[in-house]
């Protein structure tokens, strides 16, 4: 009889071979070298298999289960918020004073000057801008602003390749269809437009470096990494960038967002419309319609023929307004170059951050309003100030439970390192810049203002649940119980105390609030954006 | 006990055996990991309909099994073959197939793991699922839609290759 195939050797050390094969197969071993020989060397096999596999099983750690976030329930949760609270103004007080007096001015989310605000610009719009507003131009901007909102999210936040972001946002311009309106269009590395070169259309240039030397008769949209525009524009100027230089002139109106935006030497047919850091109204710029600026730093030396608003961290002039000058920020000065024609309203934090220097010329008033009323100093001596802060604790307990029952993820997340705090506070931080910048210019579009508005309300309300995640975190750390972990309503009260007690704590009360507002809100921003999270978020 | 809590309670309990077995069909350790959290986040959606006297083991293993072998066939090249019975028995009885003189020993735990992640996936596959799954000849015939015999033809050639890889590894 010849040897079985290895085939039945093999299935006999599996123990697979029915009881008469086996039977068949012994019989032969008994009298076969070979064959016993073999099925001697296999018979340990399948354990020492077994153990093999097995081996490297404990080598890597379990990672945390994180079930999937649920994205379309946070928004639905924010709007059922809005739709039952949206009407009052209780509401919206007590969600405004629930955001850090540091970050309000990223969010001059006081309602009733916002509205204000809004309807200004709407009307403005309507009766001196029409012709910027064509539908075009409409849509591209809520896509470039969104587009570039994006990019300054990703570059900040991310470690993700700035260029790779900016090739979203080049891909997003460049694809956009020419609706009926013609415009050429430039892109590239380098872009530009040499000083002799006159382009009779609307110039769209979208580039790492952008130049513009010549003339322009329509509008030109520009946009890149550098934008400089030394010669002449027709039309409007819309231009976002990391640096925007203005040199030449502009027939038209400017809306500009960068990084740094700078104006030196250049006139200005209409208005100006500037957001960034820090931005610069050189001497020799002359803008003869109005001027509002967004940023951090504003140095208006320039000349302003209607009214100039800014809002901003510290904002000096030095320049000429023909019409009125209302400054929100933690400081306003006037420079004794100043040259007022109308009225200075300071909204300021506290008295005497609104400086007028010796020097400076005010035709009309000067008025000094607190956005917050000077009484810190007294409030741990009233009652008034506790029982408040025990119905902040409520509200925030109650509306926590809600969320974390209806986002279970929030319940898990940790921070398990500085690293990880800083990259949420990061992420916080970013998205708190980005978020109200891209509101206002959408509300500044038509089309885009109810939109513009939610994305306040829906910013707003992130960041008032933001305290409540940090407190889940800080709850968690605190209850290390024995016998497994404690329900999640428990860990929020615990961590809900203790961030109310931080946070009120005189000198660095605000401080921390302020950064523990960021890291929450990094971490919901974060959470909405991660298709899937795995393990914490470090 | 509720649902969630024996999710809880599986996860940990079973996690790495998942890990583990998605790294044996997968062939990488990798991959292994994101294909585990993906059969537990698909085991949590279908949670409302898994029975808890079913036990969580089992129910947890053919979800990651199930998984893998989509992402097997995903993975662009044919869809899961396991060749012909007759080609891989004349293969099993060539002369010199069996690689004799080096025995499967436990203690290249590190050598053999690599050489099974280096197997074609025809043969991967069903050794995975013997080897690790602890799967009986005829559960993993019904898996694979083939024969028992084909089954052990297929293990045969298995180990038979490992051998082989081994020896190489050695010498």
């Amino acid at each position: 009889m010849s040897c079985p195939s290895p085939v039945l050797h093999s299935m006999y050390a599996d123990g697979a071979l029915p009881a008469a094969e086996a039977a068949t197969l012994e019989q032969h071993v008994a009298t076969c070298t070979a064959c016993r020989a073999r099925m001697e060397s296999w018979r340990g096999e399948r354990e020492a298999l077994r153990g093999a596999l097995h081996a490297l099983d404990d080598l890597a750690p379990i990672p945390d289960f994180v079930p999937q976030p649920r994205q379309g329930g946070f928004i639905a949760l924010a709007l059922t918020v809005l739709a039952l609270g949206g009407f009052s103004t209780t509401f919206w007080s007590g969600l405004a004073a629930s955001i850090p007096i540091g970050l309000r001015w990223l969010n001059p989310f006081d309602w009733g000057e916002l509205a204000e605000r809004a309807v200004d610009l709407v009307t403005f719009m309507l009766y001196e801008g029409t012709a910027m507003w064509t539908a075009t131009l409409n849509i591209i901007a809520v896509v470039i602003v969104v587009g570039f909102a994006g990019w300054l999210a990703a570059a900040a936040a991310r470690k993700r390749t700035v260029v790779g972001a900016f090739a979203v946002l080049l891909a997003v311009v460049t694809a956009l269809p020419s609706i009926g309106h013609a415009f050429e269009r430039r892109e590239g590395e380098l872009v530009t437009v040499a000083a002799d070169e006159t382009i009779n259309d609307t110039l769209l240039a979208a580039g790492e470096t952008v130049s513009i030397d010549g003339n322009v008769n329509g509008d030109l949209l520009a946009f890149g990494r550098s934008v400089t525009v030394r010669g002449n524009v027709t039309g409007n100027l819309i231009s976002a960038a990391e640096t925007v230089r203005v040199e030449g002139t502009v027939g038209g109106s400017v809306i500009g967002a960068g990084r740094a935006l700078s104006l030196t030497n250049t006139r200005i047919g209409g208005d100006l419309y500037g957001f960034g850091r820090d931005l610069e109204l050189g001497a020799g710029a002359d803008v003869s319609g109005n001027a509002i600026a967004f940023g951090q730093n504003i140095d208006m030396d320039g000349r302003v023929g209607v009214d100039f608003t800014g809002f901003a961290e510290t904002l000096t002039i030095g320049g000429a307004v023909d019409g009125d000058v209302v400054g929100y920020g933690a400081t306003v000065t006037l420079l004794p170059s100043a040259r007022v024609s109308g009225d200075v309203i300071g909204h300021v934090d506290s008295a005497g951050d609104l400086n007028i220097a010796s020097g400076a010329v005010v035709r009309g008033n000067i008025d000094e309003q607190l956005v917050e009323p000077e009484e810190r100093r007294n409030r741990y001596l009233t009652v008034g100030f506790y029982t408040g802060q025990i119905v902040r604790l409520g509200a925030a307990f109650v509306t926590g439970l809600l969320l974390f029952w209806l986002f279970p993820v929030l319940r898990d997340v940790s921070l398990p390192d500085a690293g990880a705090v800083l990259r949420s506070g990061g992420i916080g931080l970013a998205a708190a810049v980005t978020l109200p910048v891209a509101a206002l210019v959408l509300c500044l579009t038509i089309v885009g203002l109810p939109i513009g508005l939610l994305a306040f309300a829906l910013g707003a309300v992130g960041l008032y649940f933001s305290k409540a995640v940090v407190a889940q975190i800080v709850g968690r750390r605190v209850f290390q119980a024995p016998q497994g972990p404690p329900h999640f309503a428990a860990t929020l009260l615990a961590g809900l105390v203790i961030v109310m007690v931080v946070i009120n704590l005189p000198f660095i009360g605000g401080i921390v609030d302020i950064v523990l507002t960021l890291v929450g809100f990094g971490i919901i921003v974060s959470l909405l954006t991660a298709r899937f999270n795995r393990g914490s978020l470090a | 006990m509720t649902k969630e809590a024996a999710f809880a309670e599986g996860y940990a309990a079973h996690y790495r055996q998942v890990r583990g077995l998605c790294r044996q069909l997968l062939g990488s350790a990798e991959r292994a990991e994101d294909a585990a959290q993906e059969a537990f986040a698909r085991a949590y959606r279908t949670l409302p309909s898994y029975d808890t006297a079913q036990p969580f083991a089992g129910w947890i293993m053919s979800i990651a099994r199930n998984h893998c072998f989509d992402l097997l066939r995903r993975r662009g090249r044919d869809p899961l073959v396991f060749g012909t019975e007759a080609d891989e028995t004349a293969a099993a009885e060539t002369a010199d197939a069996d690689g004799f003189g080096v025995v499967l020993g436990a203690e290249r735990a590190a050598a053999v793991n690599a050489a099974v992640a280096l197997l074609p996936e025809r043969y991967r596959v069903p050794l995975a699922l013997a080897y690790y799954a602890d799967a009986d000849y005829d559960e993993i015939a019904v898996t694979l839609g083939i024969t028992r015999t084909h089954v052990g033809t297929l293990l045969c050639r298995a180990k038979q290759m490992l051998r082989r890889a081994l020896a190489e590894d050695l010498s």
